[in-house]
């Protein structure tokens, strides 16, 4: 179980006061954000890849350590849909970089959305959703350019350092 | 002697930035190495994990140019072998030999351009 109360505070020490304020009915927020995270670490289990799911512990840690990335988890939690495509953006946060990135758009009839991650070891994952609530994924997506060379930096955090 | 060109990136998050721009460079030279200038120390750039990056450091294209830098310092023969970042409050500055060479090119206009795209990113979710 993870606590509900301490992923509030957690929330709330780093100003997402907002995602619990937004949240109808207000009081389940913290049990939602908290069932998510629960959620987000039985996936990485079913993936294999459970050891490197974050524990409030690992979150706790960043504040002081990282907290921009803290921030870039944090605002992938509570504003994507998918388990898996938060999954993703805890990867790339931890440093996997963005292979490929596919995105097919119907309107009205169809959203589709997968990439492809890959670690320093040239190991790959892929992650894949089918709802547009999704599509804030991207938005967090920085880009560069080296040389012709098109880049995808990262999933970044979109709110400001304080 | 060679000389020294300071580019500077203006930026609220000079540590984003300076992870990148080690990204960048492992583009042009995966065998790079990287010294804390503060220590001497040299250390691995290790993905994925969280890793603090040092306010200062050197980055070498290989083991056998830093062991030149450490023998010879300055001199002609080590012109565009390595990159000096450091990192303030507001910026981060990227001394290079020669900024034109294609590399050093690379590796400023990347982080520039990541930069701007930060920036308006987070301006436009602040608005």
């Amino acid at each position: 179980m993870i606590d509900s109360a301490e992923v509030a505070n957690l929330l709330q020490t780093r100003g997402f006061d907002w995602a619990i304020r937004f949240f109808y009915p207000q009081n389940e927020a913290a049990s939602h954000y908290s069932e998510r995270l629960m959620l987000l670490r039985d996936f990485m289990i079913s993936r294999g890849i459970g050891e490197s799911a974050p524990s409030l512990a690992d979150l706790h840690a960043l504040r002081t350590s990282d907290p921009m990335k803290l921030d870039a988890f944090l605002e992938a939690l509570v504003s994507l849909k998918s388990s898996e495509m938060i999954a993703a953006a805890w990867r790339m946060i931890q440093g996997m970089q963005l292979e490929s990135l596919e995105l097919k758009f119907n309107y009205a009839k169809t959203f589709s959305m997968q990439i492809s991650l890959k670690s320093p070891c040239d190991q790959s994952e892929t992650y894949s959703t089918g709802d547009i609530d999704d599509m804030n994924f991207v938005r967090h997506l920085m880009k560069s350019k080296s040389g012709d060379r098109p880049i995808i930096n990262g999933f970044f955090a979109l709110r400001r350092p304080k | 002697m060679i000389s020294g060109n300071d580019i500077i990136i203006h930026t609220t998050s000079p540590s984003e930035i300076a992870e990148q721009i080690l990204k960048m460079i492992r583009l042009e030279w995966n065998e790079m190495v990287i010294e804390d200038a503060d220590t001497g120390e040299t250390f691995e750039f290790v993905i994925p994990g969280f890793q603090k990056i040092p306010h200062e450091f050197f980055v070498y294209e290989n083991a056998a140019i830093k062991q030149l830098w450490d023998d010879e310092g300055a001199c002609n023969a080590n012109a565009n072998t390595m990159f000096h970042v450091l990192l303030q409050a507001q910026q981060v500055t990227v001394v290079v030999d020669d900024p034109s060479i294609t590399s050093n090119r690379n590796v400023i206009c990347a982080a520039q351009d990541f930069a701007r795209d930060l920036f308006l990113g987070r301006r436009e979710f602040a608005i």
